[in-house]
Order: structure tokens, then C-alpha cells, then sequence
């Protein structure tokens, strides 16, 4: 996986709310780097329902997609795969990088 | 074919049956009358009337009457002795010796005595009060001396009235010297208008005096001049009376035993007096009996045409007397009879013909011969009540009704047939329609997807692709995901339209921004083809209230349209202005359309052809969502085109000037504020994580709304309870009490106004779920601005208006 920085374009006027919601959503991969080794489905799938919420209605339409991922696979119970999409979740977060227009 | 009904009166199949029924029975009756005043009415009228009588015709005694016949074989008898007729009147005073001496009650003449003959002084001498002389009527009027004043005077009565008798205009009398002692009666009958006798008037009027007809006359010498005595209709006799006309004439009810009349040829009264022993018995039958001499000969008698055939004028008149004196009478024709005839037989071919009977095809069939039976047994208990009753206007009127009912039936029938015709013709084309429709739309949806998934495979499965090539790749995806989603929004307006589902939400907007927005959309679909867009306006105020977003979807199908079909040169966009109306053309000068094309080019799913469908793509339903959307902006959309000319579509909207004041106010708050007030309410937004609250609550606050906020289930049912909001957006997983039961409790307790769920889960049972808890609609996360918005505007409608109208 190259490091390259993932760009996600928002409407000037929710700048303000950016913070917010990129604050939450480190909030969200510290709940699940404590709910996964725990096997806590039920905490995951609630964290990601609401990232899968929140993220394409911000714009991060990627976010949304993982979060609807992990929903399915906590409601499985798929340990194997929730631990692949946390990474890319931990990934995504890492190389984001915001513009305004 | 709907046409057809009008014939009789709009709106008829609505009516209840009896009054459809009243309808009918009206037009036969109109009908029946128009034909009633026809000659051949009259006639068929009489007719049906005698075979009726004959059908119900009872048996006479002739106990009373006997008829003297001078009838042939007496005329070849006398001969001899008394020469040919007229005969010595000697003949006759010597055959009333002989008669009252065998002690007969009357003797009548139906013999004519109005000239002087040989004998009259013998026969004079041999009249008594028994015997009564013939007098006969004349159509027109003489010059009358004294003398027969001074006859007329004494032989009659009264002084007449001038209504209630038969009238004549002129009277023969017999000789005055054979009438010093017999009374006069009056031989003439009058004839129907098919020339049979049916009724006789007992008295008539002459130059102002009273005469009875012979029968009565007979009567009255038999039984010593009683009173005629005349009331209400009947006319009486003694201890007899007979119901008669205005004119006093009595309705004959013609015995079924004709022959039963008794008749004597005169040479045997002859040969009686000249002491043939044969002819000692005849003397004695005759005794009490009222006698008519008169003859039958074909050369000398009179004959009358009757119901029963035709008679000698000498029977007829026996007949007359005995069926007075029989009270073989009927009571005259009456209206009130026939109308309760032809009320009943109307009412009960009505009921025959009642709707819930007419699955009955045998009763259906014998209707008409039940309701001519029913009449026949009406009248028949009629004539046995003896009054004399007409059949005919019955029959026809209700022939004629039931002839309209069934007519109106079979009319009714042949609408149906030809509605399930239509609407079946009309199904199988939908159903077709929908067909290739289907088939088509799937190519629709698959080629784009097919495109997709392609240039996503190779992203995916190809590493070696570089950055450029892979964002080439996704450009391609990202063009055929939004083609797809046009195609599927035109099923969904379309959808909409056809449910009635698709409001227009005016604003005050700029139509330079809608013109000039639409363009730039569909100018990379010009992909390097030598055509010029051009933007020309004519008067058209800066602002308009209008609904932009439905007015660019409108010219977005228009513009798309001329670019498939222009290869070069120019398209513009016209806009002009006048009087609250907007008219916007789109010119181009492309391939044209040839007439059969420009006819269906608004019907849905339906394009030029399937070659265009094939080469150019769409769904067929742009123009007509177009259409319909320009036809609830209170406009309408045309269409001028000639093949190789080019193309004219002109779009015509009302579009009210927008008040300066407001529109100026408006942009000012939206410039300070950045707020675009365009609802207004107040919105209680229940969601427990915080940045999508924040997001959503500057959404709803740039809308103008009011919002008042929980972050749980909980405090959701308090705030409602307490505020009353307008409306509720409710997540549906908030922790301690989760969006379901939340709306579940407040429906509990009575909270009405709109609860809008909001989800991440697409799962249409996750949304069946939040409908069943109370919720009036799901919105399923990514909250867009536009998803927000249309969703409330929806539900604040009723209660909360939008901005504008406020």
C-alpha cells in the first residue's frame, strides 16, 4: 500500500464542522483498537454504523463504505476481516487530507 | 360511442331504474299517442274492440221481439194478390187488426210512410197508441211548413237541450194522417268511422224537440208512454235505464246468438188473416211480443254493418229493441278506464323489464305476449262490468315502452362491449408498451453497468495501470454512474407523476442562472461536434418566481435532445418574457422530425423510433416528464419541426414577476447570513453522534428551521412532548431508547405531527420496521442537503408552508 495522501474535497461552509467530525472519528478507531481484541462485536458494530452514517453525508463517502463493512462483518463476527478493514480505516485517517471549495 | 347516450338524455345511466323507467314509459306514451290520431289506429282500435266483444259475448234471450220480413220469397207470394212493392196499404191496416187481435204489446214500422198510397185511409183507421211509424233522419235541412211543424210538435216533446241528445238536422215523418194515433220512432243509426254501427242514440233532437229512437219508441207504446227520464249519464225507462254517452246514444253489446231472433216472413201474417190453417199457432206465438215489420229484400231493405255482420235495417232494429230490453248495453267509452288499462300494462311491462329481471331471457321474451294477455283479461273484466273499453292505445304504448327499454338495453350493452373493447385495446398497448419498455430500459441500465464493472475490474486486477490511467479509468465509471442515476431519476419522476406525487415549488430565481446552468451541463456532450450554443433573451425580468430545479430539468432534456440529434451548426436557447408568461425555445438546426413522429413524440416510452432508441439511448420518458412538469407550471410544451430543417421546441410557463421588495430582502439575508430560508417550522432533530448532528443542524438551520436537539430516545420524547415541534428527524440507534421505540411512544400519546427516520440501514425491512413504529418516512443515511430538504418539504406541507406563501 503506497503512502500516497487521499484528497477528499468538502463545501467551504461545513469547515467549521470538519474538526468535529474528524475528531470523532479518531474517536471511533481508539474504540475499536479496544472493542476488536475484546471480540466486542456489538461495540463494533455500533462505532461503525455510525461512521458509516456520518462519513458520505460529510463527504467521505469512503468512510462510509468501511463502516458499512464492519457492520456486516461484526454482525458475523468475522474477526479476521474486521481487523483488515480497521487497517484500512487506521490507513485512510492516516493519508487524509481535506480541501475546501 | 359515448356519443350514442346523449341521444336520449345525458347522464340517463345514472338514474335510479324507476325514474329511467318513468322515461320510458313517457316516450311510449308520446309515441302511442302521435300514432293514436292515424286512421289506421281508429280502425285497428274498432277491430280489436269487436273481436274482443266477440270474445267475450254472452248468449241473449229474444224472448220479446219478433221481426215481420217482407223478405223475398213474401214478395214473390203477394204478387199475385197485392201486385209488386209498394204495396196497397190496405196489406198493412189489415196485418195490424190481425197483430193487435192476437194481442200484440207494440207494433213498430221499419217502413218509411212519408207519401200518400192507396189504403191509408184503411190502415189510418187500423193505427192504435201500440203502433209506432218509422221516421228517418235526413243530412241536411228543408224549408218545413206549419203543417209539419204542427206533426213534429205533437209527435215529440220537450223543448231539447242543446247537449245531452243525438241532434239532427231534418226529420221525415210519416204521413200526418197515418201518425194521429201511433207514436214515431226514429230508424237512424249513426256509424262509427269505419262505417259500423256499434252504438244508437235513444233520443234525438229536431228543431228543438225530443224524439226516441223506434226501439224506445216500441218500448214506450208497449208499456203505456212511460217517462223517459235522463241523469248523470243514464237514461231510464220505467223500471229500466241504460248508461249512456253526453249525446244519450247506448254502447250495444252484440250478443253471441245472432240467429236466436225470431223473424216471421210477412205472406205467413198474410195467409194468417186469410184463415191458412197452417198459420192458426202464429197468432198466438206473437201474443205479448213487441213486433217490427220492415223487409230484408235486397231491393227494398236497408243494411247496417255491425260488429256481428252485416243486417237488414227490420233485425237490426228488433235486435236494438231486445238488447235495450235485455240491458244488453255497455257503459260509452271512458278515459279513466283506459288510462288505469294502460297505467297497469305500462307498470307491469316496466316491472318485467326491471333490471334484475333481465337475466331471465325467457320472461324477457314473453314479456309482450304476457302484458297483451294481462289486457285482454283487464278489458274482459271490464266488458263483464259492461263498460265498453278501447285496447289498442294500451297495446302500443307499451309495446313502444318496452321496445324503447330493450332498445336502451341492447344501446347500453353495445357501450359496454365497445368500453371493454377499449380499455382492453388500451391494456394490451400498455402492456406492450411496458414490454419494450422493459426490455429497453434493462439494455439501458446494463450498458452503463457493463461499462462500470469493466473499467472497474481493470482497476482493480490491473497493477500495473499508472495513477493517470486508473483516474482515466474512474472518470469513465464516475460518467457511467451518473448516466445511470439520470436514467433511474426520470423513472422516479416519472413515477411521481403518474402518482400525482410531484409538486412545484416556486421561488424568486434568476432564469439566466437556470439558462446558463443547463447549458454548461450539456456542453461536454457536444464531445467536439461543430455545433455552437447561444444564449438569447428578449424582456425577461432578473428575477421570476419559478421553480428552477424542475424549469433546468426541463431544458436539460430539450438541450440533450438537440445535441443527439444536431451534427452541426447552432443551438439557442430563446427566452422571452410577457405578462407573467415565460416562453423558452429551444432551436436547433439538426435532422428534424417528419409528422407521424412529431404525434407520438410526448407519448411515455415511446421514441422516434427504435432505431433512435438504439443509437442514441434514453428512456423515452424525458419529453413526456417534461411535458407533464411544464403542464403543472401552468404552461405546456410545442413542438415545430421539418425534416432537414431543423428542430423547434417551445416551452411555455406561468412565471409571475417576483416582488422586488422581497426578492431584494431575501438576497440580503442570504448574502449576510449565508441562510437560504426557504422552509419554516420548528424541527426537532433526535440523534446521538455529534458531529452528524452538527452537520444536520446547520442543514436545517441554512433552511430557515428552527431546531431544537436530543441526543437520546429519551430526551427525543420529552422535547416533543413539551415543544411540539413541527416535525421530528428521529436516528433510528441512539442508546438508552433507541428511534423505534421513541416514535412508538410518542405516537402512544397522542403526538401527530411528522416523525422522519433517519438510518444507516438500506435493509427495506429496517425501514418497514420504522414505518410499522409510527414514522411517516425513512431517510436513509448519506443525509444530503437535497435529500433533507425534499423529505421535509413533504412534511411540513400541511403543516408548516413553505416561506414563501407565508
Amino acid at each position: 500500500m503506497t503512502r500516497e495522501s487521499i484528497v477528499v474535497t468538502v463545501p467551504r461552509d461545513l469547515q467549521d464542522l470538519i474538526p468535529l467530525f474528524l475528531g470523532q472519528r479518531k474517536a471511533d478507531l481508539t474504540a475499536l483498537s479496544v472493542a476488536l481484541p475484546l471480540r466486542d462485536f456489538e461495540r463494533v458494530r455500533k462505532v461503525a454504523h455510525g461512521m458509516a452514517g456520518a462519513g458520505a453525508s460529510y463527504g467521505f463517502e469512503r468512510l462510509s463504505e468501511l463502516g458499512d463493512a464492519m457492520v456486516v462483518a461484526a454482525r458475523a463476527a468475522d474477526a479476521a476481516a474486521l481487523a483488515r478493514l480497521n487497517r484500512e480505516f487506521d490507513d485512510f485517517m492516516a493519508r487524509l487530507v481535506v480541501k475546501y471549495r | 360511442m359515448h356519443k350514442l347516450g346523449l341521444i336520449v338524455i345525458p347522464g340517463v345511466d345514472q338514474w335510479p331504474y324507476p325514474l329511467r323507467a318513468l322515461l320510458f314509459a313517457l316516450c311510449g306514451v308520446l309515441f302511442a299517442l302521435l300514432f293514436a290520431s292515424s286512421d289506421v289506429f281508429r280502425s285497428v282500435d274498432f277491430d280489436l274492440m269487436d273481436t274482443h266483444g266477440r270474445m267475450f259475448a254472452t248468449d241473449m234471450k229474444f224472448d220479446d221481439v219478433v221481426a215481420i220480413d217482407v223478405d223475398e220469397e213474401t214478395i214473390a207470394q203477394l204478387q199475385p194478390k197485392w201486385g209488386p212493392w209498394p204495396y196497397d196499404r190496405a196489406v198493412y191496416a189489415q196485418a195490424v187488426q190481425w197483430l193487435q187481435k192476437s194481442g200484440v204489446r207494440a207494433i213498430g214500422f221499419d217502413i218509411l210512410f212519408a207519401e200518400g198510397r192507396s189504403g191509408d185511409d184503411a190502415f189510418a183507421a187500423a193505427i192504435d197508441e201500440r203502433v209506432v211509424l218509422a221516421a228517418a233522419a235526413l243530412p241536411y235541412g228543408f224549408e218545413r211548413d206549419s203543417t209539419y211543424r204542427t206533426q213534429l210538435t205533437r209527435k215529440t216533446w220537450g223543448g231539447a237541450p242543446s247537449e245531452g241528445v243525438y241532434p239532427l238536422t231534418d226529420l221525415t215523418l210519416p204521413r200526418a194522417q197515418l201518425s194521429t194515433r201511433a207514436s214515431l220512432g226514429v230508424i237512424s243509426v249513426p256509424v262509427d268511422g269505419d262505417g259500423i254501427v256499434r252504438r244508437v242514440p235513444l233520443v234525438f233532437s229536431v228543431y228543438g224537440r225530443l224524439a226516441p229512437s223506434l226501439g224506445l219508441a216500441l218500448m214506450q207504446a208497449g208499456h203505456g208512454v212511460p217517462e223517459i227520464a235522463s241523469n248523470d249519464g243514464i237514461l231510464s225507462l220505467g223500471n229500466r235505464s241504460w248508461p249512456v254517452s253526453p249525446r244519450a246514444e247506448a254502447v250495444l253489446r252484440f250478443p253471441s246468438n245472432l240467429g236466436g231472433l225470431r223473424t216471421v216472413p210477412f205472406y205467413h201474417v198474410v195467409q194468417a188473416i186469410a184463415g191458412e190453417p197452417a198459420l192458426v199457432p202464429l197468432g198466438e206465438s206473437l201474443r205479448g211480443k213487441i213486433v217490427l215489420i220492415g223487409s230484408s229484400s235486397a231491393a227494398l231493405g236497408d243494411y247496417v254493418q255491425t260488429p256481428v255482420g252485416r243486417q237488414p235495417g227490420v233485425k237490426m232494429q228488433a235486435m236494438i229493441t231486445q238488447m235495450l230490453l235485455s240491458g244488453q248495453t255497455l257503459k260509452p267509452r271512458a278515459w279513466a278506464w283506459e288510462a288505469a288499462l294502460s297505467a297497469s300494462a305500462l307498470l307491469l311491462i316496466l316491472l318485467l323489464g326491471h333490471p334484475r329481471l333481465q337475466r331471465y331471457a325467457a320472461l324477457q321474451w314473453s314479456a309482450i305476449p304476457l302484458v297483451i294477455v294481462f289486457i285482454g283479461i283487464f278489458a274482459g273484466a271490464a266488458i263483464s262490468y259492461t263498460q265498453s273499453i278501447g285496447l289498442l292505445f294500451a297495446i302500443v304504448a307499451t309495446v313502444l315502452t318496452h321496445l324503447i327499454s330493450v332498445l336502451y338495453q341492447q344501446l347500453q350493452l353495445y357501450r359496454h362491449n365497445q368500453r371493454l373493447e377499449t380499455e382492453k385495446r388500451a391494456a394490451l398497448r400498455a402492456d406492450e408498451l411496458k414490454s419494450q419498455f422493459l426490455s429497453h430500459i434493462t439494455h439501458e441500465l446494463r450498458t452503463p453497468l457493463t461499462a462500470i464493472m469493466g473499467f472497474n475490474n481493470i482497476n482493480w486486477h490491473d497493477s500495473t495501470l499508472g495513477r493517470d490511467h486508473r483516474m482515466k479509468n474512474s472518470e469513465i465509471v464516475d460518467r457511467n454512474c451518473q448516466h445511470m442515476l439520470s436514467l433511474v431519476n426520470n423513472l422516479l419522476d416519472q413515477a411521481k407523476l403518474n402518482a400525482g406525487q410531484l409538486s412545484i415549488q416556486r421561488h424568486p430565481d434568476k432564469l439566466r442562472t437556470v439558462v446558463s446552468d443547463a447549458i454548461a451541463t450539456v456542453e461536454p456532450l457536444l464531445s467536439g461536434k461543430p455545433v455552437k450554443l447561444r444564449i438569447d433573451e428578449v424582456d425577461v425580468p432578473e428575477y421570476l418566481d419559478i421553480d428552477a430545479f424542475r424549469l433546468r430539468q426541463i431544458l436539460l432534456n430539450l438541450l440533450s435532445n438537440a445535441i443527439k440529434f444536431t451534427d452541426k451548426g447552432l443551438i439557442s436557447v430563446v427566452s422571452a418574457w410577457h405578462e407573467g408568461e415565460l416562453t423558452i425555445s429551444v432551436i436547433d438546426t439538426g435532422a428534424g422530425m417528419p409528422e407521424q413522429v412529431l404525434q407520438r413524440l410526448f407519448t411515455a416510452f415511446q421514441q422516434a423510433d427504435d432505431s433512435v432508441a438504439a443509437r442514441h439511448g434514453g428512456t423515452g420518458l424525458g419529453l413526456t416528464i417534461s411535458r407533464t412538469l411544464a403542464r403543472l407550471m401552468g404552461g405546456d410544451i410545442k413542438v415545430h419541426s421539418a425534416v432537414g430543417q431543423g428542430t423547434v421546441f417551445t416551452v411555455t410557463v406561468a412565471a409571475p414577476l417576483a416582488e422586488a421588495e422581497s426578492t431584494a430582502q431575501l438576497e440580503q439575508t442570504v448574502a449576510e447570513t449565508g441562510v437560504n430560508p426557504i422552509l419554516q417550522g420548528t424541527v426537532l432533530l433526535a440523534e446521538d453522534m455529534p458531529d452528524t448532528r452538527a452537520l444536520l443542524t446547520r442543514y436545517l438551520e441554512r433552511f430557515g428551521l428552527t431546531v431544537l436537539q436530543a441526543e437520546n430516545g429519551e430526551q427525543a420524547i420529552e422535547i416533543a412532548l413539551s415543544q411540539r415541534p413541527d416535525v421530528v428527524l428521529m436516528d433510528l440507534e441512539m442508546p438508552a431508547v433507541a428511534g423505534t421505540e421513541a416514535t412508538r411512544s410518542l405516537r402512544m400519546c397522542g403526538f401527530s405531527a411528522p416523525v422522519l427516520a433517519i438510518t444507516a440501514y438500506k435493509r427495506e425491512e429496517d425501514r418497514q420496521r420504522a414505518l410499522a413504529a409510527g414514522c411517516n418516512d425513512v431517510i436513509v443515511k448519506p443525509v444530503t442537503r437535497a435529500t433533507l430538504l425534499a423529505a421535509l418539504s413533504t412534511a411540513l406541507a400541511p403543516s408548516a408552508s413553505l416561506r414563501r406563501d407565508a
